[in-house]
């Protein structure tokens, strides 16, 4: 008989009747337990699973994850508690590293000008293109990396004579930089969130992208709500209203580019009220004291400062400046936008001096330095390239100066469109690319040499910033490469790193690193962990056997009891250009706009934009999900006449992107806000809209004194392009569900 | 101990959640959730066994967001649960309120009937690409088209702890985290055993200022519990009233 699903409901229906009828004849309740799904498999306990521990390399944080594995797949991957950095915390990204170890768009294989050819063919062309190529007409390209992976690289580009560029797509030279103006630090500093009393962010969204927001959100549940401790206040200072400023108790609109200034407007109070360190306060003045800060007294200044004129009063910063100094410890991070701003230095810098006028510097709840790596390899590692370096190399490329060019774990098209770098690389002869799935920057590749995943290989990473003390977070491969039923590899890949070692001794090159491979180069520097620190650290192996093991056991090597004492030169610090150099604020319902792009707490900086998890994952303000948006405050947009989902294009000097609509009632009116990472129009079947790229409107401004990119301070209008769009995203998926009298959000107050 | 020892609840401090997704994603991989395409959100047809609802306070410059996840309230009085025809959602001993998948024939009615937006349909058969397989989850039911899904505070994970606890005589919370509790990076939700007045569970539900229950008037007895936010002084009145933007 065919029973189809509409005569199954009508015969369930029937029988639900019959179920009331005789429902006194029986027990259902036991009935029901009786025919529970005993056999789903949430019932049953099957096979045997491992959980193993290495090292997250979805972001350059450096986190500890464990793997769980069964069957040799890589089921799910989650916090290692253990670990120093994150304690067990995960981000929407690094738990879609299962998804980009399975990509179904991964190479299969080594590829050249899209055939797919033999390694042994791939690493004969890959050796003929080096020899054929002068060194100085050659680049290599990798993401920014602190591990041995990085020290291979590195060493093999200076032993080639071959330029080495690092991208990191959301630069940290300024902070970088202000960290080693004011603290005299080459790592940057510890930021000991979980120990303050009250934190002050300028800028830095800490809790969804900046330098480590595992770590910090880790810290911020203890700040929060630690046991034993009272709860910390937030005030955090912005040009937009980001995932942090919802957190915040306290939310400052600030203009972009003038949040140096407040933080001296706030160093003031606390100096004129005798609530400063003295001897910061003596030190960066030049022994003048308060008077040297006088021209940033809130009163005088307070309504250059707001995001618009009268949003922020000198009342509003003395209190934040009490509030700051009764409930120390206080930390104050700065960063973002705030330091992609042309004097996003100076913003920098401030907000680290703020820190020492707090007396917070070297304090448990403040900042405190973290020390080097002990292995020698990984000491003086060169910094991630800057902005200006790029527009050196794009300017190189565009000449016809560069013949070959190496790209690994990069994507230096995408994040480099303000570049215009996609059209200058085109000019190189030769492009080999090492990644394993497909991007922007591999569809201009002739020659595909797949690198393997980070879950199949071996590697390091000394985490920068780490928290306060040495950490060495070690990767292991948790899975053997996926076979096919013919027992071919169904990803044939080979570890980037090997194949770099395997060129070096080839050419003889000199290397600090030891080992035929990365897995003997990752065992070599563990066992030179283990003879410079006997028993010391998170592992005290008496052999190197038992050390070894225990390190690989937990994911890593990290040495609580080395946390240095912080040593601080109180610099002098030169206040009278800051108010001469303050930029320019766009007048409310001018017809331009401050465009502040932001990096989501997903999607980030896009490098895992063809992830469906990634892609998938609702931005936490918006909820916006798959696609590019731009955030226009919702008044604005009315008086605009703009609706939601509207698609607008975001015009400046240098280019133009396309985006819809996105009313927000908490971005200042003469502020705009596009993503990061969106626009990804090579990234296999998960990508999304390729005309979203916020990186193409991006004007060619840099961070003075630093090379950076001013990312934050380009000018845009808006054209309304006379199209909508459904916009995809979690919000007004479910109706409300508030009925009169009951609250569903519920706040005590304090 | 058995099942029927223990009494599953969760407390969610909305004090202390960022909104930062991890729970959703942790989620999605433990439980084999479809793909969320773009065409499941603009369809409103997107299945994800917790949430993360966003609700404005006011408009600039005095905004404030909040941040609430949500997810099945594993209610003690369960609106879903008689509306079923065929006795596919029911109340299990330790508290859950459970989805046979079996028996659903996807009617939907539960889903209707649920105050909290917690039940998820199968609109669509759900299809993953082949090397995706892989990362499947073993321990969990991969759901057909036609079938209502939700959260099951992971059960399989509860199971595995429960039996480890029974051969070593010791408790099963000791042995697990829910897939959300775990990845949460602020530690933001608790899970446990309400049975134990000693849990930590126990003693957040216990806390009188701070713990209540979501649209708990209308006596759906939830399991779930929420943690008040705060508002600073600067809020200016006792209790605001949200509301979905």
């Amino acid at each position: 008989m065919d029973l189809t699903r509409r005569d199954f409901l009508r015969v369930a229906g029937a029988t639900s009747v019959a179920g009331v009828l005789f429902a006194g004849c029986a027990i259902p309740e036991r009935e029901l337990i009786k025919q529970s799904p005993r056999d789903l498999p949430e019932d049953l306990a099957e096979g045997l699973e491992d959980m193993y521990a290495t090292s997250c390399a979805s972001c350059r944080e450096g986190c500890g994850i464990l793997v769980r594995v069964a069957e040799g797949r890589a089921k799910k991957i989650e916090g290692n508690p253990d670990h120093p950095l994150n304690r067990g915390g995960i981000l929407a990204g690094c738990l879609a590293g299962v998804q980009s170890l399975y990509h179904p768009d991964r190479f299969s294989g080594p590829m050249e000008n899209g055939r797919s050819i033999t390694w042994a063919g791939g690493l004969a062309r890959l050796d003929a293109l080096l020899n054929g190529a002068d060194a100085s007409r050659t680049l290599l390209i990798t993401r920014a990396n602190r591990g041995h992976l990085g020290a291979v690289t590195h060493e093999f580009a200076q032993g080639s004579g071959i330029r080495h560029l690092q991208l990191e797509p959301l630069e940290n030279a300024a902070i970088r930089q202000a960290a080693k103006d004011v603290f005299d630090q080459d790592r940057l500093p510890f930021f000991d969130i979980a120990n303050a009393g009250s934190v002050l962010s300028i800028g830095a969204d800490f809790l969804e992208s900046w330098l480590a927001p595992i770590h910090y959100s880790k810290a911020y549940g203890h700040f929060r709500r630690g046991e034993g401790k009272s709860r910390g206040t937030h005030v955090h200072a912005s040009s937009r209203f980001s995932m942090t400023a919802a957190n915040a108790d306290t939310w400052l609109p600030v203009a972009p580019g003038r949040e140096g200034i407040l933080a001296l407007s706030i160093a003031y109070v606390l100096a004129h009220e005798g609530l400063a360190d003295e001897a910061t306060v003596n030190a960066m003045t030049g022994g003048l004291g308060e008077g040297a800060l006088a021209a940033y007294r809130p009163d005088a200044i307070a309504d250059q400062l707001g995001a618009t004129p009268g949003v922020l009063t000198g009342q509003m910063i003395t209190d934040v400046a009490h509030n700051l100094a009764s409930h120390g410890p206080t930390v104050v991070l700065v960063g973002s936008s705030a330091a992609a701003q042309p004097n996003g230095l100076f913003n920098a810098k401030a907000g680290m001096i703020l820190n020492g006028v707090l007396g917070s510097v070297g304090r448990r709840g403040g900042v405190q330095f973290n020390s080097d790596t002990s292995l020698p390899e990984l000491q003086g590692l060169p910094a991630p390239t800057t902005y200006a370096e790029w527009r050196g190399v794009r300017n190189q490329l565009e000449r016809g100066d560069i013949d070959l060019v190496l790209v690994d774990d990069a994507n230096p098209v995408h994040a480099l469109a303000s570049l215009k770098f996609g059209q200058a690389l085109s000019r190189a002869r030769n492009v080999v690319s090492f990644s394993s799935e497909p991007n922007e920057t591999t569809a201009m590749a002739d020659l595909i040499l797949p690198d393997q995943h980070y879950l199949e290989s071996w590697g390091t990473n000394a985490p920068d910033p780490g928290p306060g003390y040495e950490v060495l977070t070690v990767q292991q491969p948790v899975v053997a490469p996926l076979l096919d039923s013919s027992r071919h590899p169904v990803h044939d890949s080979r570890a980037m790193g090997d194949i770099l070692i395997s060129l070096m001794q080839s050419r003889v090159i000199s290397r600090r690193t030891r080992g035929d491979n990365m897995e003997q180069v990752v065992l070599n520097a563990l066992a030179d962990l283990h003879a410079l620190h006997p028993g010391r650290g998170s592992v005290q192996g008496s052999t190197l056997a038992a050390f070894t093991t225990g390190v690989l056991q937990r994911g890593g090597w990290w040495n609580i009891a080395g946390r240095g004492v912080t040593v601080w030169e109180r610099p002098a610090f030169d206040f009278t250009p800051a108010l001469a150099d303050m930029p320019e604020r766009i007048a409310e319902h001018a017809d331009r706009y401050h465009l502040i792009p932001f990096a989501s707490a997903t999607v980030g900086d896009g490098s895992g934009g063809h992830l469906p998890w990634v892609q998938s994952a609702p931005d936490p303000v918006t909820s916006m999900v798959w696609h590019s948006w731009v955030e226009v405050n919702s008044r604005e947009a009315a008086r605009l006449g703009l609706r939601d989902g509207d698609l607008v294009a975001l015009e400046s000097d240098s280019g133009s992107v396309e985006v819809p609509v996105y009313l927000h009632p908490g971005i200042p009116p003469n502020v705009v806000a596009v993503p990061f990472g969106r626009g990804r129009a090579f990234s296999g079947r998960y990508g999304d809209n390729p005309d979203g790229n916020v990186n193409t409107v991006l004007g060619d401004i840099e961070v003075e004194g630093t090379g950076s990119q001013a990312w934050a301070a380009t000018a845009v209008t808006i054209r309304p392009l006379g199209r909508r769009m459904r916009m995809a995203r979690m919000e007004g998926g479910f109706t409300g569900q508030q009925l009169e009298g009951t609250h569903i959000i519920q706040l005590e107050y304090t | 101990m058995t099942m029927s020892d223990y009494k599953w609840g969760m407390a969610v401090d909305i004090d202390a959640c960022s909104g930062c997704q991890a729970c959703v994603i942790a989620c999605a991989a433990e439980n084999n959730l479809p793909i969320n395409l773009e065409r499941d959100f603009t369809e409103r047809r997107a299945i994800a066994w917790i949430r993360i609802e966003r609700y404005w306070e006011g408009e600039y410059p005095n905004i404030k967001a909040h941040f609430l996840p949500v997810l099945c309230q594993h209610c003690g009085n369960a609106p879903c649960e008689p509306v079923c025809p065929v006795y596919a959602t029911y109340h299990n001993p330790a508290g859950l309120n459970v989805q046979v998948y079996n028996r659903c024939v996807g009617t939907r009615y539960c889903a209707n009937n649920c105050p909290y937006h917690a039940r998820f349909f199968n609109y669509r058969r759900p299809t993953w690409p082949e090397t995706f397989h892989n990362y499947l989850n073993p321990d969990v039911t991969v759901r057909e088209r036609g079938i209502m899904e939700k959260c099951t505070f992971c059960i399989q994970r509860i199971n595995a702890a429960v039996r480890i606890a029974k051969r070593t005589g010791t408790s099963a919370p000791d042995h697990f985290m829910t897939a959300c509790e775990q990845a949460c990076p602020t530690d933001a939700l608790t899970f446990g055993n309400l049975n134990d007045p000693n849990s930590r569970v126990s003693q957040l539900f216990a806390d009188e200022s701070r713990a209540y229950t979501l649209q708990g008037a209308i006596g759906t007895e939830p399991n779930v519990r929420y943690l008040k936010g705060v508002a600073t002084a600067k809020a200016g009145s006792d209790e605001m009233t949200a509301a979905a933007h």
